[in-house]
């Protein structure tokens, strides 16, 4: 597992760029395809996209990971038509603060930490980034923080979820690599 | 062959995390409870804050006597009192944040006190 963390030193910058594109645009269709769901209660998702990133995470590393999902929202937005709008403040700030939950869970991967443990970690961040975006610039209101709890409490099990959609791909992609090999 | 979709290291990272946001939601649904409280201060000193939550009675000492107080179904009232013209009785039942009853003669003052208070007036 931790020896996956790190890209092979032998691919070149050019090939990990096409990777990056190419995991990013498969992240964006998912990021398009969930937008498109009903949600039950308005912010919260099951940010299926962050599947990829926590792929990316375990098999390339923490810059890659990044770089997919700043791709992610960027692109996405800009095909959804949300770009420099609130929706798309609020999804950057969610991904900014995910992406530092998942750095700090990155360390715990020497010690046996998988893509679950991540995924609910991304999780919380990603909403803790979104309430944060929202309290500086739209609802500047204490009262705003009251709803953290029970949004945390609902994004803890979509973490696990998403963390565990992304652990049975590693898994799956592992296999597929061995009979190749 | 195959490794474990969880591992150890995931539910105890889990595990800290489920404990976080417990401790945050019973830190919210605790403050929400205590949200509402109702003063008692005689002779301007302030000697009970009861939540309004529950029912209760306290009887504080004034200067004529003893006026005695009562919480019931998130309100506040003078129950009885020692003073001559009994207006703090039939001011009757309080509960918003920043209602008050004063009682001069035996100098008890009665008041909701709470994170939202209500407007006495609004002019535009």
């Amino acid at each position: 597992m931790s020896a996956s963390t790190t890209a092979s030193t032998t691919e070149t910058n050019a090939s990990m760029d096409r990777r990056i594109a190419g995991l990013a645009a498969l992240a964006v269709a998912i990021h398009v395809f969930e937008s498109a769901l009903p949600s039950p209660i308005p912010g919260l998702k099951p940010g299926l996209a962050n599947v990829i990133t926590l792929i990316v995470l375990f098999r390339y590393g923490w810059a890659a990971a990044g770089w997919v999902t700043l791709l992610r929202v960027v692109g996405g937005s800009l095909l959804l038509g949300t770009f420099l709008t609130p929706t798309f403040l609020l999804s950057a700030g969610g991904a900014i603060l995910s992406l530092a939950a998942l750095g700090l869970a990155g360390m715990l991967i020497r010690v046996g930490l998988g893509p679950v443990g991540a995924g609910a970690a991304a999780a919380l961040g990603h909403l803790l980034g979104q309430l944060v975006v929202a309290w500086l610039l739209f609802i500047p209101h204490p009262g705003l923080w009251q709803l953290a709890p029970f949004l945390l409490a609902a994004a803890l099990p979509l973490g696990i979820i998403t963390g565990l959609v992304a652990a049975a791909s590693l898994n799956h992609l592992r296999r597929l690599e061995s009979i190749q090999t | 062959m195959r490794p474990p979709l969880v591992t150890a290291a995931d539910l105890a990272l889990i595990a800290v995390l489920a404990v976080a946001v417990g401790v945050a939601l019973a830190a919210s649904l605790g403050a929400r409870e205590s949200g509402e409280t109702a003063r008692i201060m005689v002779a301007g000193e302030s000697l009970h804050e009861l939540a309004l939550d529950r029912d209760e009675a306290v009887t504080v000492e004034g200067p004529l006597g003893e006026s005695r107080i009562e919480i019931r179904d998130g309100q506040a009232r003078f129950a009885s009192a020692p003073c001559p013209r009994r207006l703090c009785l039939q001011r009757g039942w309080i509960h918003s944040a920043g209602d008050s009853v004063s009682c001069l003669p035996n100098r008890v003052h009665l008041e909701i006190t709470g994170n939202e208070r209500e407007y006495d007036s609004i002019h535009y």
